[in-house]
């Protein structure tokens, strides 16, 4: 976990592990003997419950006074954001306990969070107050068991993006057990917030995507978001375990594009062919209609990504800045400037690892001129690795 | 299946063992840019230890005013134990 203050003009940088029963275990037998996304167990693994496995590694988000840092199988882990100490594992409800939950949840303007945690063919449907107090949590059929990384919701609908990244067996490691059935498209779940049981089934094209943008329903019901999605699911799949073994295969980027689902049961896919992944927005609009989409970017299919974008969706123009090849750019998170209200009317603030000065960046953007460069940039005495996801949290 | 056996089955750790394959991905890609003659590795090169707070340099620009709060941030830290990752292939594992 890693927190960058701004304050006084100043920015520091603090990094610290979570302190979770797998490192503990890892550390206590001087190996990774915990199992992962693409390992066995091993001897020396103490697994009782999936939350014996959690690496809390993936996102955080603010809850309450606290953070929680997330995985996706199980449980969230309470961090001090004072000095990012571990204050434990958060037994959501004790009837409920190590069930899984996921790292994308999305907040309602009026506080409360949704999220799913997902296990095969099942989900937990899970709605939480803004204190972390769980006001329910439902389980509910999927009509197919795909990977779920991320989902998206509306003011009224929880929309599950179901990919033809099917689990077919309990195998382990645990990414073999899926298998890519490109023939059957993707599936989209749409549930009605008050009655989970009320439930369209929306059929798209296929393809593959770890994450969506918040979605909303324009004045004629139409639902609409924006997804960042490749051809297939190489990349998770083969990718990153081949090119260990010396034969990796190029894969294409994530591109964005929009889709829609009218109430007609009529669904659309509509790529913009903008390389694009972590797709972000100005959260003040959560759920509701926006014109942008914030995003990572790179000018051709390579490794990573060097740039931010912000795009227009009424334009479809894109406001880019490209670092260039020496930076690994991690994902915007953006904050409105004080007494602001128009969207994007703030700061994109984003981290990058500066290849050729060896060190940590941070870097903050008008969000509204992205392409005018960093407004300013701070670097660290040392570099982290490349982080997935995080949260501004306004002083 | 019930209630219970369900709960049971979703907390099973049969189930559980996920790490996002975005991690996967992200280090599949930078060791793509290796094999092309660029030197990726330290953005994914493991941390041995916690960093203190300290004090970033600014290189360039100034701090707009009204900008003022904390970047959270999370990750892997440990993703390359040779162990995990000559043997079994993982890639993010703390």
């Amino acid at each position: 976990m890693r927190a960058f203050r701004i304050d006084g003009g100043g920015a520091r940088l603090q990094a610290r592990f979570v302190d979770t029963p797998k490192r503990r275990a890892d550390i206590a037998a001087g190996a990774v003997v915990t199992p992962g996304f693409g390992t066995v167990q091993k001897p020396g693994a103490r697994v009782q419950t999936a939350d014996d496995t959690n690496a809390a590694n993936i996102s955080v988000m603010t809850v309450g006074d606290k953070l929680w840092a997330l995985w996706e199988a199980g449980s969230p882990t309470v961090i001090d954001p004072a000095d990012l100490s571990t204050e434990g594992q958060h037994t959501l409800r004790a009837d409920m306990a190590h069930m899984p939950f996921l790292a994308h949840p999305r907040r309602e303007p009026g506080g409360d969070v949704w999220n799913l945690g997902v296990s095969g063919s099942k989900a937990v449907v899970w709605r939480l107050a803004s204190d972390g107090t769980v006001r329910a949590a439902d389980v509910i059929d999927l009509p197919r068991a795909s990977y779920v990384h991320d989902f998206s919701t509306t003011a009224r609908h929880l929309v599950i993006i179901l990919q033809p990244l099917i689990q077919d067996g309990a195998t382990l490691p645990f990414i073999d057990g899926f298998a890519w059935k490109p023939d059957q498209g993707v599936q989209v779940l749409v549930l009605d917030k008050t009655d989970l049981s009320a439930r369209r089934v929306y059929e798209l094209p296929t393809f593959f995507a770890f994450h969506y943008g918040s979605a909303w329903e324009d004045a004629g019901g139409t639902i609409r978001f924006d997804v960042c999605a490749s051809p297939t699911p190489d990349f998770a799949t083969r990718g990153g375990r081949e090119v260990l073994r010396g034969a990796w295969t190029p894969t294409k980027q994530t591109r964005l594009a929009a889709i829609s689902l009218a109430t007609n049961g009529k669904a659309s896919f509509e790529p913009t062919g903008v390389v694009a992944e972590f797709p972000r927005a100005d959260g003040r609009f959560n759920e509701r209609a926006r014109r942008f989409s914030i995003h990572a970017t790179a000018d051709h299919d390579g490794p990573l990504f060097h740039g931010l974008a912000t795009h227009d969706w009424t334009t479809d123009r894109s406001d880019a800045f490209d670092f260039g090849a020496t930076h690994m750019v991690e994902e915007a998170v953006f904050t409105p400037r004080p007494g602001g209200t128009t969207e994007l009317d703030g700061w994109l603030v984003a981290p990058s690892v500066n290849l050729a000065a060896r060190a940590t960046e941070l870097h903050v953007f008008d969000a509204r001129h992205v392409s005018d460069g960093p407004v300013c940039t701070w670097r660290a005495d040392y570099a982290l690795p490349v982080s997935l996801h995080g949260v501004f949290a306004a002083i | 299946m019930n209630r219970r056996d369900l709960l049971s089955r979703l907390a099973a750790v049969a189930a559980a063992p996920i790490l996002a394959p975005e991690l996967t991905h992200a280090a599949a890609q930078m060791e793509a840019a290796a094999a092309a003659g660029v030197d990726w590795s330290l953005a994914f090169a493991d941390l041995d230890a916690d960093h203190a707070p300290a004090a970033m340099r600014l290189v360039s620009g100034r701090c707009p005013e009204g900008l003022s709060g904390v970047l959270y941030r999370n990750g892997p830290g440990n993703s390359a134990a040779p162990e995990a990752t000559l043997a079994t292939g993982s890639m993010a594992t703390g």
